[in-house]
């Protein structure tokens, strides 16, 4: 193909640049050969411009097919205004975010319990009660032992022991329940600490804290609405120390 | 594969189901594809996708469609595609078809008698251009009126390559110019 031929076909699919365009003017004004055969084809092309070769054959799959296309739904919405096609884009994307964050943003409940537990320190006091205190048997030292070393399975097996021995005693009732909480026994946590929320005369003072933990392990149970009641009981407690406000609020916000 | 032999032979045998399946699917997937790439109205897509049907049609019972190495709607979208683009050109703002210079001397104004005998020459060639058998019709429509590339005829007819829809074109004028000129 030479160059004339070549600008010629860009002339008819309109895809001559400025430059190209003036090249082919100049060449046809030298040229009269390809000047006649660039009239020819023109003439041609303005025939099938202006008459339409396809024009039956158009007009009948018109007939045939075009109410298929309006029918489809795909179609229906292609006729919306571009507006109405950019604000129902825009409501879905905002629905399948809010979907996305409420169904796969939440942390499952029991996950939120777990990162929320923080064990309170154990008061041993058997060693402050003065010379002839009878020091505890030895598994209650080292239920606490364990328990302050962080080993909460252990503990608890110990705890499980001495707890049915000392059954009026709601301080190894305070810390088996932690125990079993930090080894995800909620239901059985339920059951153990429950008691302690109830506490008063010299184990008064346990009673606020237990409700914090007592708390946990109805949410880690799934018992929601009880979850809520002791937590705020202890978010709302005046009398006592609530060191842990924020992380039974933290559960409160994922029940 | 066999699936799109399938559909190649339904076209063949069972014309208009195979079509309206094409209408029902194909299209509505067309437009929607090409009504947010290029910004064109339903309308002309709908225009464009008769278009890209009756090449394909064409190209069946020329033999240069016997078979597909996808399915119909995507040898559909590939010859739509095209026009879409050769639709794009033919309406951009930078145009030279309207060219003064290039269009001869038609700002002057030509004589009553030499008006008429022009007429009835392009009635003539109408007359041929509509006679024309294929592939010729088919190619000299793509390329004048449609405004498509040689390499994209080349693609949407099944041609090997961009030099054989010259060749085959220049056959095709000299058809005309024979019986005419």
């Amino acid at each position: 193909m030479n160059r004339i031929e070549q600008l010629i076909e860009n002339y008819f699919s309109n895809s001559l640049t400025e430059k190209e365009a003036g090249e082919l003017r100049e060449l046809l004004g030298k040229d009269t050969e390809a000047a006649a055969e660039f009239a020819f084809q023109q003439r041609i092309a303005g025939q099938l411009r202006t008459q339409n070769l396809w024009k039956t054959e158009k007009e009948q799959l018109t007939a045939s097919y075009q109410p298929g296309i309006v029918a489809t739904t795909s179609a229906t919405i292609l006729r919306f205004p571009m507006l109405m096609r950019i604000a129902a884009a825009l409501t879905v994307v905002v629905a399948a975010t809010w979907f996305a964050i409420s169904y796969f943003g939440k942390q499952p409940l029991e996950q939120v319990v777990a990162e929320n537990i923080q064990p309170m320190k154990a008061v041993k006091d058997w060693g402050t009660l003065g010379a002839g205190t009878p020091l505890p048997p030895d598994e209650i030292k080292k239920a606490y032992d364990l328990y302050d070393a962080g080993q909460y399975a252990a503990a608890a097996d110990l705890f499980a022991q001495v707890v049915p021995q000392e059954p009026d005693n709601l301080g190894h009732r305070l810390y088996y329940g932690i125990c079993l909480l930090k080894v995800k026994r909620y239901p059985d946590a339920v059951g153990t600490l429950e008691p302690v929320t109830r506490a008063d005369g010299k184990y008064y003072r346990l009673k606020t804290p237990a409700l914090y933990y007592y708390g946990l392990a109805l949410a880690g149970s799934g018992d929601k609405a009880k979850a809520r009641e002791a937590l705020e009981r202890y978010i709302g407690t005046k009398d006592d120390d609530t060191p842990y406000s924020k992380q039974a609020q933290n559960v409160i916000d994922a029940l | 594969m066999s699936a799109f032999r399938d559909e190649l032979e339904d076209l063949r045998n069972n014309r208009e189901k195979a079509l309206s399946q094409l209408y029902r699917h194909c299209c509505p997937s067309f437009i929607r594809w090409a009504i947010g790439k290029f910004k064109l109205s339903e309308h002309e897509l709908i225009d464009l996708f008769h278009d890209a049907i009756l090449i394909m049609l064409k190209n069946l019972e020329s033999g240069r469609l016997s078979q597909l190495v996808a399915s119909l709607c995507t040898y559909l979208f590939g010859i739509g595609k095209n026009l879409v683009m050769a639709f794009l050109r033919k309406h951009k703002k930078v145009r030279y078809f309207d060219d003064p210079l290039l269009l001869g001397n038609k700002d002057t104004d030509p004589g009553a008698e030499d008006a008429m005998i022009r007429q009835e020459e392009d009635e003539e060639v109408w007359k041929f251009l509509d006679e024309l058998g294929e592939p010729c019709r088919t190619l000299l429509i793509l390329t004048y009126e449609k405004g498509m590339t040689s390499k994209e005829i080349a693609e949407a007819m099944g041609y090997a390559d961009a030099d054989v829809v010259r060749q085959t074109r220049k056959r095709c004028l000299d058809k005309i110019r024979k019986k005419k000129f």
